[in-house]
Order: C-alpha cells, then sequence, then structure tokens
C-alpha cells in the first residue's frame, strides 16, 4: 500500500480524531495497536476509547529507566492497573524495554523494534502506534517499522497522539551525556562519504533542553562535519506568544550563535500542530535543495525533535517522507518535585492528531 | 545610534550595576536585532535603542524600573516573518474546514472522506469555488498569493471589499475556466465559500457590531451589504454560501464577541442563506492583558502618565489601557494597533494640564484610520 | 565568532586557521615530552575529563591542520608550536611525518555490540568497519591537502603480500572502494531497523575481518602541494576518540588487540577518565610521573591530559597564553588590553570599618576568654607576618589563640600538614615546582595555608572577597582548559561591560569574586549529565562538611579541607558491590565535580579522598590550596542518594 508524501499526508485533529477512532478503527477488521504505559494519564487516552472493541490487539511497552522517582514509578503503575482492568487480558500484553544499558549507551529504539517484531500478522488490517506515552527513541522507530512491514502487509498504518495543555506532574528529565540517532533514522550519517558534506542542524527548540542542545551541538563537532547553518524551530504561534523569543535567547549558547548571526535561521512551526511542522521542514528542504543543487556540494539537513511531543510528530514525518537523520539525546531518568496527582478515570485530552501514514487514502 | 552607545546610554539611565548590565544587554543584544530595531514605524538612524532611551527618559528614576520590565518580560512583538507565517496557516484551516463540510454533505465521517471519489472531487471543486477577499491591507494578500502559488488561483485572490462588478465578472469567468479545466462539467460558476481575510481583531468592533441605535456596522455588515445591493448572491456567489472570516490574529476576547455577534447579526439577515464562521491563525490568549488586576505599579504607571491629548475623536476616553481597553501589549511589525497600552504606542499633542507630562512612544503609531477608532 | 570564550575547547574548528590561533604550545609539549618516540610505536591510552585539551590536540594532528601551520610558520607565525612539532619530530624541516585520522567511537561502534550476533562476529565487525573507515579516513585527509591518488603509495609489511593483496593496496582507488564496500555493508548492518540474521551474515563474509592494520606500514606521497616537492613518508596515526562509549568488553577487545606489536601504524585510544578501573587509573599515573628511558619494555603507555596539582604553575603558563591568544580575536577589547592578569587586581582586599569593628571585637572577646599570660599573647603576635591588614592579623590572632587554648605540650603550634608539599594560598606564592621542600619552606607555606585559612574563615563570617587574580582562576581550573575558559570568559564578560561604559578596564577583589562565585554556582547548577542530580547532592553534602571544618575556630587543617576521605577499605568494598553509587562516582569524575584519590595514606591509614573540583570548591567557599580531608564513610555519601 503506498504511503504519505510531501505532497498528500492525511491527518485529523482535535474532535475529528475521536469520530476517526469510533467510524473507521472501531470496524476495522483486525487492529494492532502499540502503546506505552505512560506517566500522564494521557498515555492512555486511546487505549480507553477502543477498549471494548472486540478486534483490537493491544501491545504495550513499559520504558525501563534505572533512574526513577517513586512518583513517577507509581503512575506508571497506576496506568498499568487501569489498562488490566478495562481491557481484555487475552487481548493485551505488555513488554519491558530497556531504554538505557548499564554502560549508558541508549539502546531503546533497538530494543523496541526487536520486540515488537514478533507481532506484526498479515491479517493485521490496521496497525496503530500510540505515541502519547512513548519517547521519541521508541516511538519513532517503531513508525518506520510498523510502515515498512505494513505496507507489505497491505495495512493502514496510523500514528496518533494525545496530550494535555498542563501536565499533571512536573517532570524534571536527566539526559545521558551523549548524542544518538534514532534507531532506523541515521540515513548515511557516520559514512566517510558524508565526512566533507554540508550540514544544516534543525533543532526543535523547547523548554528544558539546553544540555542537550549542547550534548547534540558536541556530537556534530566531533563528527568533523561542517555545520552549514543552525536552523532552530520555535513554536509559533504558542499558547504563550513570546515562547520562541525566549527560548531564542536562552538557547543562544548551545546554538553558538545569536539569532543575527548569518548562520542561524529560524524556522517557525504552530505549537501544537504537526502538519505546520512538517510542512514548514519540507518547504524549507525544498529551497535548500536547489540551493545546494546550483552549487554542487553535498549538503544533509539533520533533523532534531524536542521533547515537545505534538512538534517533534511533525519532524519524524518529514524525515521519512524526506530520508532525513534525526539525532537526540535520550531521557535518562525522570525526576519530579510535584505530588502524585489524583487519579482519573476517563482521560481526556486537548490536543490530539491522527496521521494516516500508509493505506487506502494513498491508493488513488 | 550605534548598539554600544545605546547600551551605555541606557545602563546609566537605569542605574544598572555591571552584574545587571551584562545580564540585559544580552537579552537586548538579541531581540533588538532580531526584532525590535526592524519596526516599520522607526526611521532610519533612529531605531530601537534611541527610542527606548527617550521613552524611559520620560519617567522619573524610581518608575523606570517598571516601565523597562513592561518591555522586559510582557512586551509581545510580532515580526514580519512571523506574521507570514500566519498567513501561511490559512489555507490549511480552510482545507480542513472544507473536507469537514463535504463529509457532512455526503454523510459519511471525515476519515471516510480520503481517497472516497467522490468526496475527494468534491472536495476540490469547493477549493476552486472559493474567493479569498483581504479586508484591508494587513490581510496581505500578495503573501498569501506567493505562499500558495501553484495551490490558489491568483484569481481567487482579491485585495480589496468594494470589488467591482467588472471584477466580480472576471472572477466569475475565471472560476468557470478553471472548473471546465478540472472536468466539473455540472458545477456552477459560482463561489460557495467566500473567505473574508484580515491580520488583526482585538475587539471584534470593527469587524462587527451593532451601534445604540440597532445599526450593524463593521466590516461583514458592510461586506454583506454591497453584496446584497450589488445583487451578488444567486449571481456570482451562491445564495448559501459560507463566509469565512479568517484573521492571522485574534484574542481570546475578540473571538468570544464576534462569534455571539455573527450569530445575532445571522439572526436579523432573515431569509438570507448564508452562514458564517469564524476562524483564527493565532489566538492570543487572556493572560497576556494588562487591566486593573494586573501588576499595581504597572497599572499606576499606565494610568499616571498617561495623557489624554493621545485620544481622538475616534477613540473613547482614558485609553491607558488601550482602545477598547483591550490592554495589550502587542506590536506588530509594521505598526502598532491602539488596543495596546497607551503607553506603548501614544504621543501627546501638549503638555498634559496638571503633570505637564509629554508622553513620548516606545514604538510609534502610524494612524492609518478606517473608522469607528480602530485602526491598525 | 565574536568571542573565543564562548566556544568550547572540545568542538572541533572548521578552518585550521581558527583552531591555530587559539592553541597554546604549552600543552603540546607537556604531552609529548618524554615518550614521543613510544607514543608512535606502540598503544597509548590517553585519560582526560571533557574540556582537557585531547580533541584540540587530535585536530592539531591531522595533517590539514598541520599544513595550515607549516605555511604560517613559514610566515613567522605560531613559530612556537611549529618548533615544539618539530621538536617532536612531527614535523621535520617542516614537513609532516605523521598521516592521523580520528574516529569517533559512539553511535554506530557502539552499535555494534547491540548486534544480535555471537561475540566474535561482533568483534570482527567492529575491528573491520574501524580499519575500513580508518583507510578512508587516511585517504581523505591527502585528498583535502591536494595530494591526488596517483601520488599516493601504500607501504604495506614485507612478509604480508597476502594481505596487500586482500586490502587491494597496490591500486589507491582500489584500496578505496574496498575499504568503502566493506565500510557500507557493515553500516547498512548496523543501522537496519532489523538487522538480518547471522547466517545470512556469514554468506556476505563480513564475519571475517578486514585487516588494514597489520599490514599498512606508511604512506609514501610523491609531493605535498605547497609544503614539499620530494617524496614523504608519512607514518599513519589512528586515534580513537571518546572510546569510553564503547561497551567496556568492546574497549577491552580494541585495547587487546592494539597492544599486537607488529602492527606498525601509531594507535591511540582517547577517553574519558571515568572509562577507566581503578587500577587503570594508578598505572597511569604512575605513567605520567615517568620520564623518557624508564618505559622501554612497556608494551602500552598511559598519558593523563589532567595532571597533578602540583603542576600548577605549568597550567597557570597555559592559562596565560591562551588567554592572550583570545583577547587577541576580540577586536574590541584588544585595542585596551592585551592579557587578563593586567585588569584583575591582586591588591587583597579588607573589611569595611563595621565589619572590621565587629571582628575586632569578637577576637577581643575570644582572646579575653582565653584568658592567656600575657607574654604568651605577645608571642602569638609576634608570629604573625607584619605585612598582613589589620583583619587579617585580627583572624589569624583568632585562630591562634583557640589553638593556644588546645594545646597539649606535644603538638605542634602550626598545625600538622600533609605529607606532601602543601600548596600555597592566593596570598603568597612561594611555590617551587620539583624541588626539594626544605623544613623552613614547609613552615612558611604552612604558615601561608594558615593566612589562607584565616581569609576563608573572613570570607563565610563577613563576605570577604577571596576569590580574585589570575592565578585563582588557573588554579580553579583544575587543569581543565574548558573550565578555565568558562570561568576566565566571565570575567572577560563584566570587562566588555565596562569597555562599553567607559569605565576602567580593571576588576577589583570583589568584583572579581562576586563573579567568579556566581559563575561556578550557575555552572554546578546547571549540570546535566547522567546522575547529575545525585552528584550535585553529594558535592553539597562534602561541601558543607568541608565549610564547617575549616570554620572551626582553631583552623586544624589549616586553610581547611576540600576533600571528604573514606576508609580505603570501604571503597574496596564498594566496588565489589556494584551499584548506583558507583556509576555516579563514575559521571562525576568525568564532570570534574571531585577527583578520586585512592591508597592515600595518612596518620597511620589508608584512605579514599574525593577532592572537589574547581567549580564546587569556588561555589562553596573552600580552599583551592592542597587542603586538608574530613573524615567519614561511603554509607553517608550512600544516604545522599535517598
Amino acid at each position: 500500500m503506498p504511503s504519505f508524501s510531501t505532497k498528500r499526508c492525511v491527518a485529523h485533529g482535535a474532535d475529528d480524531v475521536d469520530e476517526f477512532v469510533e467510524q473507521h478503527l472501531c470496524h476495522a477488521s483486525k487492529v494492532l495497536f502499540i502503546g506505552t504505559v505512560g506517566i500522564e494519564p494521557t498515555s492512555v487516552y486511546f487505549a480507553s476509547k477502543l477498549a471494548g472493541t472486540a478486534n483490537v490487539d493491544f501491545r504495550f511497552l513499559i520504558e525501563q529507566r534505572t533512574n526513577t522517582d517513586k512518583v513517577v514509578q507509581e503512575l506508571g503503575d497506576r496506568h498499568l492497573q487501569w489498562l488490566r482492568d478495562r481491557l481484555a487480558a487475552s487481548t493485551c500484553t505488555f513488554h519491558d524495554v530497556e531504554v538505557i544499558a548499564k554502560d549508558g549507551a541508549t539502546v531503546a529504539g533497538r530494543n523496541a523494534a526487536s520486540i515488537a517484531s514478533s507481532w506484526y500478522d498479515k491479517a493485521y488490517s490496521d496497525i496503530v502506534i500510540d505515541g502519547s506515552g512513548m519517547s521519541r527513541g521508541i516511538c519513532f522507530p517503531l513508525l518506520r517499522q510498523a510502515m515498512e512491514i505494513g505496507q507489505t502487509y497491505n495495512a493502514n498504518v496510523h500514528v496518533v497522539v494525545a496530550s494535555n495543555n498542563h501536565r499533571t506532574i512536573q517532570l524534571q528529565s536527566e539526559s545521558n551525556d551523549r548524542a544518538d540517532w534514532i534507531h532506523g533514522f541515521q540515513a548515511d550519517m557516520g559514512l566517510d562519504a558524508m565526512s566533507d558534506a554540508l550540514t544544516l542542524w534543525i533543532p526543535q527548540l523547547s523548554h528544558g533542553s539546553s544540555a542537550q542542545l549542547d550534548v547534540m551541538y558536541r556530537h556534530l563537532s566531533a563528527l568533523g562535519v561542517a555545520l552549514a547553518e543552525v536552523c532552530p524551530i520555535v513554536p509559533f504561534p504558542s499558547v504563550d506568544p513570546r515562547r520562541g523569543d525566549e527560548l531564542l535567547f536562552d538557547y543562544r549558547s548551545a546554538l553558538r550563535g545569536d539569532v543575527g548571526d548569518e548562520r542561524l535561521n529560524v524556522i517557525y512551526a504552530h505549537e501544537g500542530d504537526p502538519m505546520d511542522v512538517f510542512h514548514s521542514i519540507v518547504r524549507m528542504e525544498n529551497i535548500r535543495k536547489e540551493v545546494f543543487a546550483a552549487t554542487g556540494k553535498q549538503a544533509v539537513s539533520v533533523l532534531s525533535p524536542s521533547g515537545w511531543r505534538m512538534g517533534s510528530l511533525g519532524m519524524v514525518l518529514a524525515a521519512m517522507a524526506l530520508n532525513l537523520p534525526l539525532l537526540y539525546v535520550e531521557t535518562i531518568g525522570y525526576t519530579t518535585t510535584s505530588p502524585l496527582p489524583a487519579p482519573i478515570d476517563t482521560p481526556t485530552a486537548d490536543r490530539k492528531w491522527h496521521i494516516w501514514v500508509a493505506g487506502s487514502p494513498y491508493a488513488v | 545610534m550605534k548598539a554600544q552607545l545605546g547600551k551605555l546610554l541606557l545602563a546609566e539611565l537605569m542605574g544598572w550595576d555591571d552584574a545587571e548590565a551584562t545580564k540585559e544587554f544580552a537579552w537586548l543584544k538579541t531581540v533588538v536585532e532580531y526584532k525590535y530595531d526592524h519596526y516599520q514605524g522607526y526611521n532610519p538612524g533612529s531605531r530601537f535603542f534611541v527610542n527606548l532611551l527617550a521613552w524611559l527618559a520620560q519617567f522619573n528614576p524610581a518608575d523606570r524600573q517598571t516601565a523597562y520590565k513592561l518591555v522586559r518580560h510582557r512586551l509581545i512583538y510580532i515580526s514580519q516573518r512571523e506574521i507570514h507565517h500566519l498567513v501561511g496557516l490559512t489555507l490549511p484551516r480552510l482545507r480542513r474546514d472544507n473536507r469537514r463540510a463535504v463529509s457532512n454533505e455526503l454523510r459519511i465521517p471525515m476519515c471516510a472522506s480520503w481517497g472516497h471519489s467522490t468526496a475527494e472531487r468534491r472536495a476540490k471543486e469547493m477549493d476552486i469555488r472559493t474567493v479569498f477577499i483581504g479586508l484591508s491591507d494587513g490581510a496581505r494578500t500578495d503573501v498569501l498569493r506567493r505562499l500558495n502559488e501553484g495551490v490558489i488561483s491568483n484569481e481567487q485572490i482579491v485585495a480589496a471589499t468594494e470589488i467591482s462588478i467588472e471584477k466580480w465578472n472576471k472572477l466569475r469567468d475565471e472560476l468557470g475556466k478553471r472548473l471546465r479545466l478540472e472536468v466539473f462539467t455540472d458545477s456552477p460558476a459560482t463561489f460557495e465559500r467566500v473567505c473574508l481575510v484580515d491580520d488583526f481583531t482585538a475587539s471584534g468592533s470593527s469587524l462587527i457590531r451593532r451601534d445604540n441605535d440597532g445599526t450593524w456596522k463593521g466590516k461583514v455588515p458592510v461586506f454583506i451589504n454591497q453584496m446584497i445591493k450589488a445583487e451578488r448572491f444567486g449571481t456570482h456567489v451562491t445564495t448559501d454560501c459560507v463566509i469565512q472570516i479568517h484573521h492571522y490574529i485574534g484574542t481570546e476576547h475578540s473571538r468570544d464577541i464576534i462569534e455571539q455577534r455573527l450569530k445575532e447579526y445571522k439572526l436579523h439577515l432573515g431569509g438570507l442563506g448564508v452562514s458564517f464562521t469564524a476562524t483564527y491563525s493565532m489566538v492570543l490568549p487572556k493572560s497576556i492583558v494588562i487591566n486593573d488586576s494586573s501588576d499595581p505599579a504597572l497599572v499606576e504607571l499606565l494610568k499616571r502618565y498617561y495623557g489624554k491629548t493621545c485620544e481622538d475623536e475616534h477613540t473613547d476616553e482614558d485609553i491607558w489601557f488601550g482602545y477598547r481597553r483591550c490592554g495589550l501589549p502587542l506590536v506588530l511589525d509594521h505598526n502598532t494597533p491602539n488596543n495596546s497600552v497607551a503607553l506603548l504606542w501614544a504621543s501627546s499633542l501638549r503638555p498634559h494640564e496638571e503633570t505637564g507630562h509629554i508622553m513620548k512612544p516606545l514604538f510609534p503609531r502610524k494612524k492609518r484610520h478606517v473608522e469607528h477608532g480602530q485602526s491598525i | 565568532m565574536d568571542n573565543p570564550f564562548k566556544k568550547r575547547a572540545t568542538e572541533y574548528f572548521d578552518d585550521p586557521a581558527a583552531l591555530l590561533s587559539l592553541v597554546s604550545a604549552e600543552p603540546v609539549r607537556a604531552f609529548f615530552s618524554g615518550h614521543h618516540e613510544q607514543l608512535f610505536d606502540r598503544p597509548v591510552t590517553i585519560v582526560g575529563t571533557p574540556g582537557s585539551g585531547k580533541t584540540t590536540l587530535a585536530q592539531l594532528l591531522e595533517l590539514d591542520t598541520l599544513v595550515a601551520l607549516i605555511q604560517l610558520a613559514r610566515n613567522n607565525d605560531n613559530k612556537n608550536l611549529a618548533a615544539e612539532l618539530a621538536h617532536f619530530r612531527i614535523l621535520e624541516d617542516l614537513v609532516p611525518t605523521v598521516l592521523a585520522y580520528r574516529l569517533p567511537a559512539g553511535s554506530t561502534l557502539r552499535d555494534i555490540w547491540q548486534l544480535p550476533y555471537s561475540q566474535s562476529t561482533r568483534s570482527a565487525l567492529l575491528r573491520s568497519f574501524i580499519q575500513a573507515r580508518a583507510v578512508l579516513g587516511w585517504l581523505r585527509k591527502l585528498e583535502k591537502v591536494q595530494v591526488k591518488a596517483h601520488m599516493v603509495k601504500v607501504v604495506t609489511r614485507e612478509d604480508l603480500e597476502t594481505v596487500r593483496g586482500i586490502i587491494k593496496a597496490d591500486d589507491i582507488g582500489e584500496l578505496r572502494s574496498y575499504a568503502r564496500d566493506i565500510e557500507e555493508r557493515i553500516f547498512r548492518v548496523v543501522t537496519a531497523l532489523a538487522p538480518p540474521g547471522e547466517a545470512e551474515l556469514a554468506t556476505t563474509g563480513l564475519s571475517t575481518t578486514y585487516q588494514a592494520f597489520d599490514a599498512i606500514e606508511a604512506f609514501v606521497v610523491a609531493e605535498i602541494p605547497n609544503v614539499a616537492s620530494s617524496e614523504i613518508r608519512l607514518r599513519p596515526l589512528f586515534i580513537l576518540d571518546d572510546a569510553h562509549e564503547l561497551h567496556p568488553q568492546q574497549f577491552k577487545d580494541i585495547e587487546q588487540w592494539f597492544r599486537n606489536r607488529e602492527m606498525k601504524i601509531a594507535r591511540w585510544i582517547v577517553t574519558r577518565v571515568d572509562a577507566l578501573g581503578p587500577d587503570d587509573f594508578r598505572a597511569a599515573l604512575r605513567d605520567d610521573r615517568q620520564t623518557a628511558g624508564t618505559t622501554p619494555g612497556r608494551d602500552h603507555i598511559y598519558k593523563l591530559m589532567q595532571r597533578d596539582r602540583k603542576n600548577r604553575r605549568a597550567f597557570r603558563t597555559v592559562a596565560s597564553d591562551i588567554t592572550k591568544r583570545y583577547i587577541e580575536q576580540m577586536p574590541a577589547l584588544r585595542r585596551h588590553v592585551n592579557n587578563l592578569e593586567s585588569c584583575l587586581d591582586a591588591r587583597v582586599p579588607s573589611l569595611s570599618p563595621s565589619d572590621t569593628e565587629k571582628l575586632t571585637q569578637r577576637v577581643a572577646a575570644t582572646v579575653a576568654k582565653a584568658a592567656l599570660p600575657e607574654q604568651v599573647r605577645l608571642q602569638l603576635e609576634r608570629k604573625i607576618p607584619a605585612k598582613l591588614g589589620h583583619d587579617q592579623r585580627q583572624a589569624v590572632m583568632r585562630i591562634l589563640v583557640h589553638r593556644e587554648m588546645k594545646r597539649t605540650p606535644q603538638t605542634e603550634l602550626f598545625a600538622a600538614f600533609n605529607e606532601d608539599e602543601v600548596e600555597s594560598a592566593p596570598v603568597e606564592m612561594n611555590y617551587t615546582e620539583g624541588e626539594e621542600e626544605t623544613g623552613a619552606d614547609k613552615r612558611k607555606s604552612a604558615k601561608s595555608a594558615l593566612i589562607a585559612g584565616a581569609n576563608i574563615q573572613l570570607l563565610h563570617e563577613f563576605q570577604r572577597p577571596y576569590y580574585f587574580s589570575f592565578e585563582t582562576v588557573a588554579d580553579a581550573s583544575s587543569d581543565n582548559i574548558e573550565q578555565f575558559i568558562g570561568l576566565a570568559g566571565s570575567l572577560v564578560d563584566v570587562i566588555e561591560t565596562r569597555l562599553l561604559r567607559n569605565q576602567p578596564l580593571w576588576l577589583d577583589a570583589k568584583v572579581q569574586h562576586q563573579t567568579l562565585v556566581k559563575h561556578a554556582s550557575d555552572m554546578v547548577a546547571q549540570w546535566n549529565f547522567p546522575h547529575s542530580e545525585a552528584v550535585r547532592k553529594i558535592v553539597a553534602f562534602i561541601a558543607k562538611r568541608c565549610v564547617a571544618k575549616t570554620m572551626e575556630p582553631n583552623a586544624p587543617l589549616d586553610d581547611g579541607a576540600n576533600t571528604f576521605g573514606v576508609p580505603q577499605s570501604e571503597m574496596d568494598r564498594l566496588r565489589k558491590e556494584g551499584g548506583l553509587l558507583i556509576q555516579v562516582l563514575h559521571y562525576a569524575q568525568a564532570y570534574n565535580a571531585f577527583s578520586l584519590v585512592e591508597e592515600y595514606e595518612c596518620k597511620k591509614r589508608t584512605w579514599c579522598l574525593f577532592e572537589l573540583g574547581g567549580l564546587p570548591i569556588i561555589a562553596n567557599g573552600l580552599t583551592l590550596g592542597r587542603g586538608g580531608f574530613c573524615e567519614g564513610h561511603v554509607s553517608e555519601l550512600m544516604e545522599c542518594l535517598n
């Protein structure tokens, strides 16, 4: 089955997503649903919508990190129990996935893909990756894998994400001190042939990611690649109209340049709309291709998705459509000073998105 | 003025020590180069620093910190590139709404419309039969055109609401050609969707309002009246067309008001089959608004240094919180709306009667007047 | 780049000339002295924390940098650096002798370990990939300096004709395309979402190793344009950087592999200090102290990028050189200033009159309470150096009085100091490197340490500035170039602001102190590496204990403590048990939060010491001198983790 492209990408937002779940997924012949037991209640939003539907096989990953706060652990346990209570035991299974190896290497994506590979079956008409509770290092490889396998089975492949404007707890994340290519998204980075390619770095800015930006910059620098330009993506429009400006100011050191420096070119993308992120990157890539084709030089754009979920979804779409590498820094643990929030029986979501990445809409 | 000199004078004016100066200079370096110096209301040679110094100098030393904080922590400056990005969000929004309309028409869920040949054809037809009309210069129809080159025809985008009959006919003819090109042989060459585009609304009053005597005024009623008078409904535009009013920037306040008023206006129109919907590329949240419950020092500053001579026959009285008390700390690249707090844009014609104070603007306003006080 | 102080020392420069303008010759000299022959004929493990200068060194040795240096040297620029490299035979008559290639170990190499294959297959893949990349890298470096393919010949070992044939060394084009083929095939296996099965892999021939390192001896180049027009023989140098990012098993594998004495290429492994086990680290320390000729039989060498605190003078020289160069690159500033030292007031500050009054009263009260005989009191006063300011005199007096109160006939008036030399406090610099300290010297430095202790007490009691002067900045850098640049940079920022405000370009002790303390505190607060939160807690705990010790009225450790000591046996046990604390300690060392000194003998016991790094020291108001240590237990550190 053909898939989305830069010219056509089917997406639903807000209540249209719920309609899609009710009208399409609930009536699909057989659905493979891959999700994560997460920290926020939105991580079980879609599972709650599909609970009771006969045709769905649920597979949940539980991300294992060494550094886990008690409150965070409890929330995970709570949502695990929530799922167990509401989903028929015969249809759902839970799987631990190690995120960071003992020596500090990031192994999340590889592990997740390896675990998930055994779940696929040509009987599935629809494959859904629920990224609501998933970290990028796991969600994106699973999505790519779903697309590759799903296409050979002629299945519909979907990614869904739900989030709330306000989190129930404030998390502080501790990042790894090395940068990694998201598994399956290394493209040709690291090959000798790319050594002299001009590199354009497109990092997505979000709150609290200054250290990661720094680590990524050093990684790119250590590769010896010529970093020709840095194009930070700032959230605009945003719930906070000043957010973009503040981020650019706060991160000018991590970006090695102040706005106004030649190398820095700001890209704007809607904070809550992954399609805008996707299209903004595509637009920029088209321009870049023209420019570099004229010079005859080889150039590559490296994308770095941030923790800002909706936006990073747009990035993975761009990475898949244009075969671009994704560089990131994995989180090795979460801590919080917030108290344990009250349990929620029926999760709600302020923001929802569904992207139909492969299948019937593209068959025309 | 060179940035170096500007910073030097600023530090003196503000009484900063070295540590504070170092910190603030860093912020200013970023934001001035990035945004403030590009303000179109400035003359070359007198950009941000000059204006900031003059602005701060009008305050007593004890008040300067409060004034500076307004700029440092609350000011929202939307640059040209940012506005262009908002323009770019128009079509995706429209397309999404069109698809919903098509799905409703065919009584299928939206998710089933994708790849559904009838739905896809109908959506394409709807796209072709849409006309974009800019409600003011701020609509930037040239940018809208450029960003959507190859996707929206030039003959679908028009720059002003008072379009002549010749122009309407031309639009209709071109529409007919496009429909035939795409083999929509049965479709009438009339626009079924009119997208009225404008850049900014803070109070909704220039868009649509009801005067005390019950007459509906504002850009939308003016447009509708013109269309009725010229008998466009049924000839160039369908009688049950959807009128989508899209602003690039709105506020929560204006969004609520406009929604309410459009409902009332629709009732007022009675038999006319058109429907209205209002959409925005960006909505400024209530939290940015400055009003009586904001920081007392700031409120006091805004009032104490206010001079009535900045009012004119189009504005209300006592607009220290801006026109219609919108209380916005907002500056747009090409001009500062008068819905923003007066201290940012106002200049006094004469000294204040009692205090003798003369208001100096930080981002001076060009008065581009439309009507009823609201202008941008 | 307008402010080089904002540039990270760990980063690559796009342009060799930019790098050369900022590189100092001293670290190069320090690195190569005593060993330079051996650094090229046997495996070397280079150890340092991030920012210690290892990346700069690696980049310096690359061919395009050397060529740029040669061209500059011809114009009398960077002559010192060129001279040093010539001294160590890296340049001969302004012609390079080395062809270096640096491969970062992270990502792809580490990922090989995760493949679902036997250990021997994974080892073969790792070795093949490294060698293929090295061959490609060397060829690319040659290309970069305009050496054409037909001008290059590969010299292989005489007895290895077969291998020469397999890697296609006779034809550069084929050598390259074969290496590329190997590289790409392994790369695709490693980066695939789902790798092929081992059986399938065997059919591709990738399970056997591509052997280039065994065979290659040299690259002979007909000419290097603009450098040499006659034949040059280049010795290949392979540098595996950030080797701590490999899996420990891979690390061992490679170390083992590199020990093959038959290998003719030079091979270096650059790693972070926490990747070494304690035994290896001790071996590294020993190696570091050896001089030439004492290690002929060793098959492996360690080089430390960050040396003992003994060598402060050396680092001060480096620091001074670096700042000069950096300021050179700042057009506005260099018109007014050419070195940082001249902007930093080194005059000792005094307390305000009101604080002095308070202090005097407090000391008077202490003296009164001690009820010393007048003669004793005068004797104490005479011991205090005359040139000290009134406030310092008071503070020192107070300490002496407290000591007198505690004194038994057996104890010395000046507290016992550590057996090693005592570092001078910022107040006086009596230190002479390498010479044996006489008894008189020791007493003199002990006095300095006591005065420093008094000053630190005044810091805590009255906020009297303590951290100022260029030497302090250098000493606080933990021998780490990047840390130094950060500290110096914070002062340069303030100087720039003053320049902007047309104010005099010198900073008094108070401004220096406040700036440095703020910078250090911010840096510590911003630590964001694995377990940084835990590290912060441990550092806070140690600092608190050290401050308490330092503030003891009799200053038992003279200038106070900046180190926490636990019995070595407890450390050994902890190592055996493993666990979270071990991991935390690794990262703490890697990022200069503190360093570990093991097997330390003192007071007839063996200790493991946790020496705080320069930034936590400054952030908490402790001595930068050698300092003493607080005694404690591993269990207390464990408590911090809860």
